[in-house]
């Protein structure tokens, strides 16, 4: 969006209300003081602090004892707000207008003044969701993009934490921010980043996930390579570590680069809680990865393929409770968890106490009234629930655990053992071959580097971490 | 960061690479010894057959390559008809694994081995350590010289095949551990099924060893999980011998650094 | 989305054959020596629901070889005849004398029987009879054979004598015993004594204590 604008202040007035004509939030306001001087004040209803226009800018200009003042004399000695400027660069002008803040134009001088008038409400700062912890922080980053920004300068006490702003979107101007640590990050991991975001042009960008989706790595991977939080202290943990991170306007999603595996299986809590107590709850994480991904494909190769395995009783059990069901074992499990994903999705998107119960009303209630009306069988149920409530321990890895349990059920019902374990091998072979910002995916699991080895499998005691950085290289000066 | 490859992933792929051979290993009273000497014979020769002249290397390589990926098909075709598992679908399979394990690169294939072994290698002496109750040390007897020199050199020129993953490697140190932990394996699974089944005449001696291993009453019959395991080291041998084949490497690959 | 259908049919094409069988398995087997062949009578165990108890059915089955007879009962369950979880084999006394080399080679090179089968040699009564009888605390006769044989093994009262072990003996010719089993006065069956087999071939019987 690009005004020419002139000395004239009515021909200025008429120009900006044509260019919003039809928005009935736009507002003007002319002034004129008592010695003459002339000004429009143009804002959008809703989005400033009207309290500060009235006594800080309507005020100062109606008791002006000058018929005339440039833009310059106006922004320096009349407005008694602390953040105001001249701003020639109309886009940039257009910009910080349509964001909330104000700005006034004077009778012979062409330059609009900005005025830093930004009063929108925004949602208080809470624990988020999805990132819950027993204990430690628990706050969460929210829509407002410097709120944010403080809650990484709060913890990052540190004159070397670096904030560099760009626009993104044609349509929806969102600024985003990249965060690093200056002298931890490494340069070219900070260059990469900035080179993706240059090469961007999107139309809008309203989440973080606009942008997250089209600089990651391998973007038909359903492992994550690019880190997302809501937490201001995993973010600057990130941070530390030599990562960058990427803060978009209206997103409490903070992106963070780049993103490794070993990621995916660490908690936030991890870092608050026991050694001990933390390195179990890892072990049961990288258990549970195993569990979700093999256990429906274990079962139907045992079915279908390697009966010899199971015990005779067991054998009989599964026979028996098959027996009479209308579906074979392999339409009964992709069935099964289809509609474990179905009824997952439905708990998400139902409000609060009611999506609660509706998963448990569809988990118990269908599963037992299927089982009992024989149109699937128990084991198969057992099996996907098994299967279900594993994956819900790694959020991280949520997509890519629901897209390979079905991948592997298919290669086990095929070939039973044999399918499976090609399968997971591939798997492997995939993530060998992924990379997040010129990173090996796997670093600190596979390409085991001396000093990084503190925080891979396990979680070293605080006291022998010698260095809170896992990726950078640079000493720290 | 840089693609390294690791010596330890090296050790990795040359061990998988040789203990494909894990299915087929016939079975008398020397085997297991005629495996350790043959494996400690090939690990000796492998670094002056890597200094041969590039040009008779890549040739022999090549030449290699092409008889292992059919060996490797034919054999495990065979034994996948005669376990029952269908071969046609199975073999496809296996193709189509191998090409996609070569189709990343060799540097993604080394590092792959490397959990891939782990896993591998502890399952084999999980299999083999819960058989040991049964094991009668009666079976064990001195060998004859005659056969046990001609198995042992026999077994040296098998184990030679590993050539071509130390060639994809540009090195030879790392690639003769390899072999050394694979034909150590080796020996140990011989040594089992020896211990176990005595001079009794089997079509598949070591999955057949492989069927006593059992956990109390719920795990029994666990061949099929060390038939698979050894099915994917042949898709391992297959793969590098796809990876050779790809890159017509040598050249290419050799310059690949060992920190 | 080509690409993904393609890998979706990839994926689903395999598994086209994919159906669930439900086989008997069989818990024991009784073999003789007939006539014409061999004669077989096999136990299976049913359960038809979870909360119903496991019954054991038999089959019979004839064939002029080993592999004939097997696929007779094959042929009469519908190619279901699923012999992977059978622990224990009957010899009768007619196929005892006439040899159990060919018998344990066979069984060694089926892949679906376990090579920690137990054999044991009918004494007093026909195999087929022994194998039907009610037996103590189980209700499917074949596997309170098995628990028996067993349990007398780990004690130490009968050599461990599973099928791998038979099979080795015999490739070597050497010297065999094999538990016997007989029918009670109260009308189970019970073990005791030893069938002697020389060159794979009954050779005479010793008691426990001998």
């Amino acid at each position: 969006m690009s005004i020419e604008f002139t000395n004239s202040l009515d021909q200025n007035i008429a120009v900006l209300q044509a260019q919003f004509a039809g928005d009935n939030t736009f507002v003007t306001r002319e002034t004129r003081s008592p010695a003459g001087l002339r000004c429009a004040v143009f804002f959008f209803d809703g989005m400033v602090n009207a309290l500060a226009i009235n006594q800080s800018i309507i005020r100062p200009l109606m008791g002006a004892a000058y018929a005339k003042l440039s833009a310059d004399a106006l922004a320096q000695s009349v407005i008694e707000i602390n953040d105001s400027r001249v701003e020639p660069d109309s886009e940039r002008m257009f910009a910080s207008f349509l964001y909330g803040d104000t700005v006034i134009l004077t009778e012979g001088d062409s330059r609009p003044v900005v005025v830093n008038t930004k009063g929108f409400s925004t949602r208080s700062t809470s624990e988020p969701e999805g990132e819950k912890v027993l204990r430690g922080p628990r706050e969460g980053f929210t829509e407002l993009f410097m709120s944010n920004l403080s809650m990484l300068r709060r913890r990052l006490n540190d004159p070397r934490l670096k904030f560099t702003f760009s626009r993104l979107g044609t349509r929806t101007n969102t600024v985003v921010c990249l965060c690093y640590l200056d002298g931890v990050a490494d340069q070219a991991l900070v260059q990469t980043v900035q080179n993706r975001l240059a090469r961007l042009n999107p139309d809008s960008v309203l989440d973080s996930n606009y942008i997250a989706e089209r600089i990651r790595d391998n973007r038909r991977s359903p492992f994550p390579t690019l880190g997302a939080t809501e937490r201001p202290d995993v973010a600057a943990a990130r941070l530390l570590e030599g990562r960058v991170a990427l803060v978009v306007d209206g997103s409490p999603v903070v992106l963070t680069a780049p993103c490794i595996l070993q990621e995916c299986f660490q908690s936030n809590d991890d870092y608050y809680i026991s050694v001990e107590q933390a390195g179990l709850s890892r072990l049961l994480r990288y258990a549970a990865f195993l569990l979700t991904l093999t256990v429906p494909a274990l079962y139907l190769a045992c079915v279908l393929h390697h009966q010899e395995l199971l015990p005779t009783r067991l054998l009989l059990a599964l026979s028996a409770a098959q027996r009479g069901t209308p579906l074979p074992p392999v339409s009964e499990i992709f069935l099964l968890l289809i509609v474990f994903e179905l009824l997952k999705e439905a708990g998400t998107r139902t409000p609060g106490v009611i999506g609660q119960t509706m998963s448990i009303v569809g988990g118990l209630v269908l599963g037992q009234a299927a089982v009992q009306a024989r149109f699937i069988s128990a084991p198969a149920v057992i099996i996907v629930a098994v299967a279900g409530v594993t994956g819900l321990a790694l959020p991280k890895l949520q997509s890519a655990t629901t897209v390979l349990r079905f991948a592997l059920a298919a290669a086990a019902a095929a070939l039973g053992l044999y399918g499976m374990v090609f399968g997971l091998s591939l798997i492997l072979l995939h993530l060998c071959a992924l990379d997040s910002c010129q990173t090996p995916y796997l670093l600190n699991l596979l390409p085991r580097v001396r000093t990084h080895n503190e925080d891979s499998y396990l979680r070293a005691p605080w006291f022998r971490m010698r260095r809170n950085r896992f990726l950078a290289r640079k000493e720290d000066p | 960061m840089d693609k390294h490859i690791f010596s330890r992933w090296q050790i990795s792929l040359c061990a998988l690479f040789v203990l494909a051979d894990g299915l087929f290993l016939p079975l008398d009273s020397a085997s297991w010894l005629s495996l350790l000497c043959g494996t400690a014979a090939a690990a000796m020769l492998l670094p002056p057959l890597l200094r041969l002249p590039r040009p008779l290397l890549n040739a022999a390589c090549t030449l290699l390559a092409l008889i292992l990926i059919l060996h490797s098909i034919r054999r495990l075709f065979l034994f996948w008809q005669y376990e029952g598992t269908p071969a046609a679908l199975a073999t496809a399979l296996l193709l189509l694994t191998a090409w996609l394990l070569s189709w990343r690169g060799a540097d993604c294939l080394f590092m792959w081995s490397l959990p891939v072994m782990t896993a591998a290698g502890a399952l084999l002496l999980l299999s083999a350590a819960v058989t040991v109750p049964d094991w009668s040390l009666r079976y064990l007897v001195l060998p004859s010289p005659a056969p046990f020199l001609r198995d042992s050199a026999r077994a040296a020129l098998g184990f030679l095949s590993v050539l071509l993953p130390a060639h994809l490697a540009g090195n030879a140190k790392a690639p003769a551990k390899g072999l050394l932990l694979g034909g150590g394996l080796l020996a140990l699974l011989s040594l089992r099924a020896l211990l176990l089944l005595g001079g009794a005449s089997y079509a598949y001696p070591m999955y057949a060893a492989a069927s006593l291993a059992a956990v109390g009453d719920l795990l029994k019959r666990c061949e099929i999980v060390f038939a698979a395991v050894l099915a994917l080291c042949e898709c391992t041998r297959i793969a590098v011998c796809f990876s050779f084949l790809r890159s017509r490497t040598a050249f290419k690959a050799a310059p690949a650094k060992v920190p | 989305m080509k690409r993904i259908t393609a890998w979706m049919l990839l994926c689903i094409l395999p598994l086209s054959g994919c159906s669930a069988e439900s086989p008997l398995p069989v818990s024991a087997a009784a073999l003789s020596r007939t006539a014409e062949g061999y004669a077989m009578t096999a136990e299976l165990i049913r359960q038809d629901s979870l909360d119903g108890d496991a019954a054991p059915v038999y089959l019979t089955a004839e064939g002029e070889s080993l592999s004939a007879l097997f696929e007779d009962a094959d042929r009469k369950l519908g190619g279901h005849f699923y012999f992977s979880h059978a622990e224990t084999v009957l010899i009768d006394l007619t196929l005892a004398q006439d040899g159990i080399t060919e018998l344990a080679a066979y069984l060694a090179a089926r892949t679906d029987a376990r090579l920690t089968l137990r054999l044991v040699v009918a004494r007093g009564a026909p195999a087929e009879a022994l194998l039907q009888l009610d037996a103590l605390g189980e209700s499917i006769p074949g596997v309170a054979l098995y628990e028996l044989l067993q349990g007398l093994a780990r004690r130490g009262d009968l050599p461990d004598l599973p099928l791998y072990k038979v099979h080795n003996a015999l490739q070597q010719e050497e010297r065999l015993l094999l538990p016997c089993l007989y029918q009670t006065e109260d009308g189970h069956a019970a073990a005791e004594g030893f069938a002697v087999f020389e060159q794979g071939k009954l050779a005479g019987f010793l008691s426990q204590e001998e």
